[in-house]
C-alpha cells in the first residue's frame, strides 16, 4: 500500500461512473503548463569506436 | 468468470479470465471505443467530445475489486483464489491516428503524471501488491484496438518476472550493500557500447543481457523506486528520453515499431523494497524489418531466451537513427 500524498498537481481530475458501475477518470492539463526545462545535455557518454562501426 | 489458479510447478498464479474471449477486436475506425463520443456518433467508452488523457476500468477485466467467487474449490495442491485487482485502460490522447512516439515531449510528460497518479492511487488500495503499467503496441504483439492506449494491472501479488528481478536486487544488496541496477548502469556507462542516449537524469541502453534484439531499458541514474519519487526535472528527463527512444524505433525500419513497454517500480505490498530501481523496459518483437522474433520452444517451453544478435551491434544501429535532443 502506498500513501496517497498528492494534492498539488498541475492538472485536474474528474471522475464519472458509467451505467455499468465502471469509473472513468479524465485528466485535463492547463494550456499554461510549464514549458520544457532548459539545458538538457544531449549526450554525456561517447560511443566507442567499435560501437560506431557496428 | 475470472479466478487465480495456483501453478504448483512454477509456483506462480495464473489468471483465468474466460470473459476476455468476447472483448472488442480491431473494430472499424468509426466504432473505436477509445475515441471521444461526438454528437450523433458512436457512443464510445468516453462520453466527452475531447480529453487530454483518460483512464477507465477495462470492460473485459482479468481482475476486479469485487471479484466473483471462484468456479472451483481449492483441493490438494490445486489452490484457487478470487481474481481481486484492477484493470484499467489508459487512453493516451483523443486522437485516433497517432502513436505515443508522435506525441510531443510535453504530452508524454502529461502521461507520466497520469501514470504517477494511478500508481499512487491503485497502490494505496488494500491488497494491491503491484501496480503494473504497460503498453502493447502493434497487432503483432496482440493489440485489439489501434487507438493509442496502454493498460494498468493492479495485481494482488507481485508478478513472477518482476519478483525474480526484485529478488536479484535484494540478494545483491545483501551481499554487496549496493543497488544491482545502479551497478549494472555503472558498468554499462563505463563500457558505453550499448548506451543509446543519456540526458540529465536518465540513461537508455540495450543491456548486455538483452533477450530481444532491440530491447531498450531507460533507467533512472539516481537510485529511486517509482514514478512518485521523481523530482520535477527528472520527470521531464524521462519524457525526453522516452520520446527519443520511441522516435528512434520508428526511424530504424521506416515504420511504426511494435513493442511491449513496461514500467518497473517499487511494489505496493507494504514491504520494504528499497533495492527496487525505477526503469522502463521496451521489447520490440522485430529482429529485422521483415522478420519477427517468436517465443518458441526454448523461450516459451524452457524459459531460456535465444537472442540471435549482438546487443553491441544493435545498439549502434539504433543509436545511429535516434533523434538528437534538439530534434524532439
Amino acid at each position: 500500500m502506498v500513501e496517497d500524498v498528492r494534492g498539488s498537481e498541475p492538472y485536474t481530475v474528474e471522475r464519472e461512473t458509467k451505467e455499468d458501475g465502471r469509473y472513468v477518470i479524465y485528466f485535463t492539463f492547463p494550456d499554461d503548463s510549464p514549458d520544457r526545462l532548459p539545458d538538457e545535455p544531449s549526450e554525456t557518454v561517447a560511443p566507442t569506436e567499435d560501437a560506431e562501426r557496428g | 468468470m475470472a479466478e487465480l489458479r495456483w501453478h504448483p510447478l512454477l509456483r506462480e498464479w495464473v489468471v483465468t479470465a474466460t470473459q476476455r474471449q468476447d472483448r472488442t477486436f480491431l473494430p472499424p475506425r468509426d466504432f473505436c471505443p477509445l475515441c471521444p463520443t461526438r454528437p450523433g456518433g458512436f457512443h464510445s467508452e468516453l462520453s466527452r467530445p475531447a480529453y487530454d488523457v483518460a483512464v477507465f476500468e477495462n470492460r473485459f477485466p482479468s481482475m476486479r475489486l469485487m471479484p466473483p467467487e471462484p468456479e472451483v474449490e481449492p483441493q490438494g495442491v490445486f489452490d484457487v483464489r478470487p481474481a481481486r485487482g484492477v484493470c484499467e485502460v489508459v487512453v493516451f490522447t483523443s486522437e485516433h491516428d497517432t502513436t505515443l512516439a508522435q506525441q510531443s515531449v510535453e504530452h508524454i510528460h502529461r502521461l507520466i503524471q497520469v501514470w504517477t497518479h494511478r500508481y499512487v492511487e491503485l497502490g494505496a488500495l488494500p491488497g494491491i501488491e503491484y501496480v503494473f503499467i504497460f503498453e502493447n503496441k502493434g497487432e503483432v504483439v496482440g493489440v485489439t484496438l489501434h487507438h493509442p492506449h496502454g493498460q494498468i494491472y493492479a495485481y494482488p501479488f507481485i508478478p513472477p518476472l518482476i519478483a525474480r528481478e526484485l529478488d536479484s536486487a535484494r540478494v545483491h544488496r545483501e551481499s554487496t550493500g549496493r543497488c544491482l541496477q545502479c551497478d549494472v548502469l555503472e558498468q554499462e556507462r563505463s563500457d558505453a557500447r550499448r548506451v543509446l542516449l543519456e540526458n540529465a537524469h536518465f540513461t537508455a541502453v540495450i543491456p548486455f543481457y538483452a533477450r530481444w534484439p532491440y530491447e531498450v531499458h531507460i533507467v533512472a541514474r539516481r537510485h529511486l523506486g517509482a514514478l512518485s519519487d521523481l523530482a520535477p526535472d527528472e520527470g521531464w528527463s524521462l519524457a525526453r528520453a522516452l520520446k527519443r527512444v520511441l522516435v528512434g524505433y520508428d526511424q530504424l525500419f521506416g515504420f511504426s515499431m511494435p513493442y511491449i513497454l513496461s514500467l518497473r517500480q517499487t511494489p505496493t505490498d507494504g514491504g520494504v523494497h528499497d533495492y527496487a530501481h525505477f526503469a522502463i523496459q521496451i521489447y520490440p518483437p522485430h529482429r529485422t524489418a521483415t522478420k519477427l522474433k517468436y517465443l518458441a520452444g526454448s523461450e516459451t517451453a524452457a524459459g531460456a531466451f535465444i537472442n540471435d544478435s549482438l546487443p553491441e551491434e544493435k545498439a549502434a544501429e539504433l543509436r545511429a537513427v535516434l533523434p538528437t535532443e534538439e530534434e524532439i
